[in-house]
């Protein structure tokens, strides 16, 4: 267990990539690409376990996969596979690490053994395999297909052994890989050019099916190793577009060099192959020419002798009288003939089929084939060639010129035959063996139809004792020869009497029952062009590598820049970061913490220091429920805290809090979640001041305010009392006052009317002025009352036109002043808002004293007017020329009581302005006065304006 | 022509008040058929015949003249019992009292007075609107049904 979680953690920071969706995808290409070589290994065996080679070689003609390649594939394809899905496992690590491990010793041992030219039957793994003559041993794991198998394994245990911190061991594997990719491309560009490289020698060529699989082990292999390599340090988020990109540019690239390769090496083909048939053909010509050629030489040697009567007449005479002489100059006629000629023997046959004479002289019988053939010839009367035959006595091949001897064209019967006997491999054979140009596969053919078969007339390249000996079936359709037999002229490409492709020219030859095979392996044909083809797969992939490394380094320029750029952004970052820290941690006014979500104080600044008492390295790690009174505690105020502020975005909150000595200070507090991007809980900032101070003073402020109001109720209460009390005194005093002055008057009235008799002047006098001054009282009395209730009546108040009213007063005061001489001058007057009855006082106020105060004016000119020209109040006044007053006592002039008149002069109780004065004041208007003594007086007053509707 | 004079109620507490009253009301020979209530309950016991009144034989008088500012029960309080009653509530009912108020205005017009005239200060103007009252409802008003005798 222990050890398992060591293995964990030791490979673990290797492995565990962070999940993107480039990840995800690499991990994809990863498996498919495995179990594209586990499948290679399993359809392979497949193949030779059902007895389909094709599953194996993918074609007719090519080198199948070997058992044992088949088998390492599935292996390995399985031990990739494994690793990619469980990454962290143990026993799939383990597994992986044996099967590889295995592997590699296993391609090993079996480069070493080819190296030393063993080939192990083991390898068969107990499938039966037949190896055709001539052929690479099939079955057997190619020398390179063992190098490979080495570089995969390598590749793959760098990949084991490597972790970020050792990304150069993951290098290594990725170049392996690399390699492995290489040479698996070129293998297979190869096989797509139709030409599989290492094929026609004793050295085992990889089968196509290997090279694939070896591409797809490649693939995967990077895709392993490549996370762990230099290509994965670039940073997960560099615009995986880029990349696609430049992964498109390269396939573009490789697309067109592979393109116009293939083109460039087809058309190649194409004019190499016209080239040869030209040649091909140019020397079928030139044979078939030269053979014919020969034939009628021959022919015409056959011609001399027949039209030779004389010659005829000495055989005769020498059939007839055999005699030395006669012999003797027929055999050095023949001799001369028989070296002039070349031929290899020159006999005479009588008619009765016996060799008379034979030069040079031998004993070895002729051939019954010939000596049937004389039999025709006696009847002929021209010479003639016979075809290829076997002398069945001495096993050589031959050809005969047979030529009837006769004396004269009319004769029937010939006396005898010539026959002049040819050794085809004196001349004729090397004629056709005989190539223009030196060849190793090379050769033409003479051939001929016998039945169904085509039987080879000369001695050929590659097979001894075939003259005469060699037949085929005319059913090989694919055999040039039988082709030319039957008919076909001109390009043929097949397979030859060996079996090997071959590209032929098939002709008949004129005047012959022959046919001409001029051949060449296409191996030969194509030897230049897979050279070229070599250096040509060579050129494309060094193309395909450099731009490939062209690509990749200009990714990998961008990516610096990228990583430039992100490194600048992250060192902007940083710094920021630092100035942000510095920031926080330097205010002392406020305690500043961050909580990760359940509330763990994750840092510290100097306010949250000094606020708290808490030393950052103390406190750091604990929750924060330690700054919490217990009563907050028992309620679970810290966790609800937490839960409405991550509920509502921010919660703010004041309260007793507990420094680390445990001394209470009033907090607020405002607790903020912090979320990443996608929106998860990353934690809380808390913002926190002692406002203990504060909060004193606001009690202290509080504690004020309930006193202030307490005392305002108290105030207003005892006003009340005292309205109260005002209000029973004004009616007292209109009621109770009053009466007492009645009695006053009406008994002081009575005594007058009641005792005229008993009064004197004087003490009537006396009660005048008794009731006279209660008059007076009861006037004051009244006029005090009507004050009063000015002051707090309530103001019915409306719009009103004070012209109206002016003149109302107007003609009460003109009924009361009967017979003075006053000129009324009454301009035009605004509208008011107010209470009618209370502005009705007012003018009745000013205008009975405009009226007092004219009294002793014999002209009284009273002006009542309006100056409007203020904005928001309109003036009015009442001006007259009476008596006036002396500015200096213009203060005094609204005064209660004030009167700046002897009551004997004129009369009044002094209330009037008083009134006139907070009857205006009541309609938020003004009062003022001007005047001068005996020049008259004006009295002002303003209300506010109406607003125009 | 001799003329029967109604009989009028005063309300009236103060002794100057119904001297100088009965005074002003004699200038017309008005005072022989008046009867004074010196406070409110007097005034009630006198309509409801109780009291020292229990003995009164002759029925509701043709007008009540009624100072607001009484005794025992004020002025209003007896106007406000004598219009609930049935028996009283037709009975004329002046107002007659020092107080200028609005307030007391309005509540004396509330509960139903006939008329609210204001004692005058002055004695000549008291004597006239004395004099006016007593000749306009002891003489010229007709007085509901079964106030007579």
């Amino acid at each position: 267990m222990a050890a398992e979680k060591e293995f964990e953690s030791k490979i673990s920071a290797s492995s565990s990539l962070p999940v993107t969706a480039e990840s995800v995808r690499l991990r994809l290409l990863i498996r498919i690409s495995s179990v594209g070589v586990a499948g290679a290994g399993l359809a392979a065996l497949l193949g030779w376990v059902l007895g389909i080679p094709v599953l194996a070689s993918l074609g007719s003609g090519m080198i199948p996969v070997a058992p044992s390649t088949a088998v390492l594939f599935l292996l390995y394809g399985a031990a990739i596979l494994l690793r990619s899905i469980f990454p962290l496992q143990r026993g799939p690590y383990l597994a992986g690490l044996f099967i590889i491990t295995a592997g590699a010793l296993i391609s090993l041992m079996l480069l070493m053994l080819s190296y030393k030219g063993i080939r192990l039957e083991a390898e068969h793994l107990g499938f039966e395999i037949v190896n055709a003559a001539g052929e690479v041993p099939r079955g057997h794991m190619s020398p390179l297909t063992a190098f490979c198998f080495l570089l995969a394994a390598l590749s793959y245990l760098s990949s084991l052994w490597s972790s970020p911190l050792r990304s150069r061991r993951a290098s290594v594997g990725w170049w392996l890989a690399c390699l492995l990719i290489a040479i698996s491309t070129v293998l297979i560009l190869a096989y797509l050019y139709g030409v599989p490289l290492l094929y026609g020698s004793s050295f085992i060529p990889p089968a196509l099916l290997t090279s694939l699989a070896f591409l797809a082990m490649g693939i995967a292999l990077i895709g392993l190793v490549a996370p762990r390599s230099w290509l994965m340090r670039q940073p997960t988020e560099s615009p995986a577009r880029a990349s696609h990109a430049f992964i498109l540019v390269f396939l573009l690239l490789a697309a067109g060099i592979v393109t116009a390769g293939f083109l460039y090496h087809r058309n190649l083909e194409l004019r190499h192959r016209s080239e040869v048939e030209h040649q091909l053909k140019a020397i079928a010509d030139l044979k078939t020419s030269e053979i014919v050629q020969w034939r009628k030489e021959r022919l015409s040697d056959g011609a001399v002798f027949y039209g030779n009567f004389n010659f005829a007449r000495r055989v005769r005479d020498y059939f007839e009288k055999p005699d030395a002489g006669t012999r003797e100059s027929l055999k050095i006629w023949l001799d001369g003939i028989q070296k002039a000629s070349q031929y290899d023997r020159i006999f005479l046959l009588d008619a009765g089929g016996r060799v008379r004479i034979s030069v040079p002289e031998e004993r070895t019988p002729i051939s019954d084939q010939v000596l049937r053939h004389a039999v025709k010839t006696l009847q002929s009367k021209q010479g003639d060639l016979t075809d290829f035959y076997r002398n069945e006595h001495d096993g050589h091949v031959y050809l005969s010129v047979l030529v009837p001897v006769r004396e004269r064209d009319d004769e029937e019967h010939a006396v005898g035959v010539l026959v002049m006997r040819i050794d085809p491999g004196q001349y004729l054979y090397p004629l056709i063996i005989r190539w223009p140009t030196p060849s190793r596969t090379a050769e033409t053919l003479l051939v001929r139809r016998e039945g169904n078969e085509v039987l080879f007339l000369n001695e050929l390249r590659f097979q001894k004792q075939a003259a005469l000996n060699l037949r085929r079936s005319l059913d090989q359709t694919e055999l040039p020869a039988a082709q030319a037999v039957l008919g076909r002229q001109g390009i043929f490409e097949g397979r030859d009497y060996r079996g090997v492709p071959v590209i032929a020219d098939l002709r008949s030859v004129p005047d012959s029952p022959w046919f001409l095979v001029t051949r060449m392996d296409i191996s030969e044909v194509y030897a230049p062009l897979r050279e070229r083809l070599w250096m040509m797969v060579a050129l494309i992939a060094a193309l395909l590598m450099g731009s490939g490394a062209v690509v990749g380094l200009v990714w990998r320029q961008q990516s610096t820049l990228f990583l430039q750029e992100r490194y600048r952004a992250s060192e902007a970052l940083r710094e920021s970061e630092e100035r942000f820290r510095l920031l926080i941690e330097g205010v002392k006014d406020y305690a500043i913490f961050m909580l990760d979500p359940f509330g763990h104080v994750m840092s510290w600044n100097q306010g949250a220091e000094r606020i708290k008492g808490y030393q950052a390295e103390e406190v750091i790690g604990r929750h924060f429920s330690c700054f919490y009174p217990e009563e907050d505690l028992q309620q679970g105020k810290p966790q609800q805290e937490l839960d409405k502020a991550a509920a509502e975005g921010r919660f703010e909150s004041e309260g007793w809090r507990i420094r680390k000595d445990g001394s209470r200070f009033w907090a607020n507090a405002i607790l903020t979640p912090l979320k990443d991007e996608t929106g998860g809980l990353r934690g809380f900032s808390k913002v926190t001041r002692d406002i203990t101070e504060r909060r004193q003073a606001e009690e202290e402020i509080k504690t004020l305010n309930e006193e202030l109001e307490q005392r305002v109720r108290e105030r207003t209460a005892q006003l009340e009392a005292a309205n109260r009390e005002l209000e029973g005194f004004s009616y007292s005093v209109s009621h109770d006052l009053r009466a007492p002055l009645r009695h006053i008057t009406g008994f002081a009235e009575l005594l007058i009317r009641k005792a005229p008799a008993a009064l004197d002047e004087k003490s009537r006098h006396y009660l005048n002025v008794i009731s006279e001054a209660a008059r007076q009282m009861g006037k004051l009395v009244d006029d005090l009352l009507s004050f009063s209730r000015m002051g707090r009546a309530e103001m019915l108040q409306a719009a009103m036109n004070l012209d109206m009213i002016v003149s109302e007063v107007v003609e009460v005061c003109k009924t009361e002043v009967r017979g003075r001489n006053i000129v009324w001058k009454i301009g035009r007057l605004p509208h008011a808002y107010g209470d009618k009855v209370m502005l009705k006082i007012v003018f009745e106020n000013l205008l009975s004293n405009a009226v007092k105060f004219t009294r002793t004016k014999p002209q009284a000119v009273i002006e009542i007017g309006c100056i409007n020209d203020q904005p928001h109040e309109s003036v009015l006044y009442v001006r007259d020329n009476g008596v006036g007053f002396d500015m200096k006592y213009v203060d005094k002039l609204f005064g209660l009581f004030q009167r700046l008149h002897r009551p004997e002069e004129f009369e009044g109780t002094g209330l009037g302005l008083a009134n006139v004065r907070r009857i205006i004041h009541r309609h938020g208007g003004r009062t003022w006065a001007e005047g001068a003594l005996n020049e008259g007086a004006v009295i002002f007053f303003s209300l506010p304006k109406i607003k125009e509707v | 022509m001799v003329v029967k004079l109604k009989r009028i109620l005063l309300v009236e507490d103060s002794p100057n008040d119904v001297e100088l009253t009965l005074e002003a009301l004699s200038e017309h020979n008005l005072a022989n058929e008046v009867e004074v209530a010196k406070d409110g309950q007097e005034a009630l016991d006198y309509l409801y015949h109780e009291g020292q009144f229990s003995g009164r034989v002759n029925g509701n008088p043709a007008v009540i003249l009624l100072d607001l500012k009484l005794p025992k029960i004020n002025g209003l309080e007896v106007l406000k019992k004598i219009r609930s009653d049935d028996r009283l509530k037709l009975i004329p009912v002046v107002i007659l009292t020092s107080s200028h108020e609005e307030s007391d205005r309005i509540d004396s017009y509330n509960l139903g007075v006939n008329a609210y005239v204001v004692k005058p200060v002055d004695f000549h103007a008291f004597i006239d609107a004395v004099k006016g009252l007593g000749i306009f409802w002891a003489i010229i008003n007709e007085p509901p049904p079964g106030s007579l005798a």
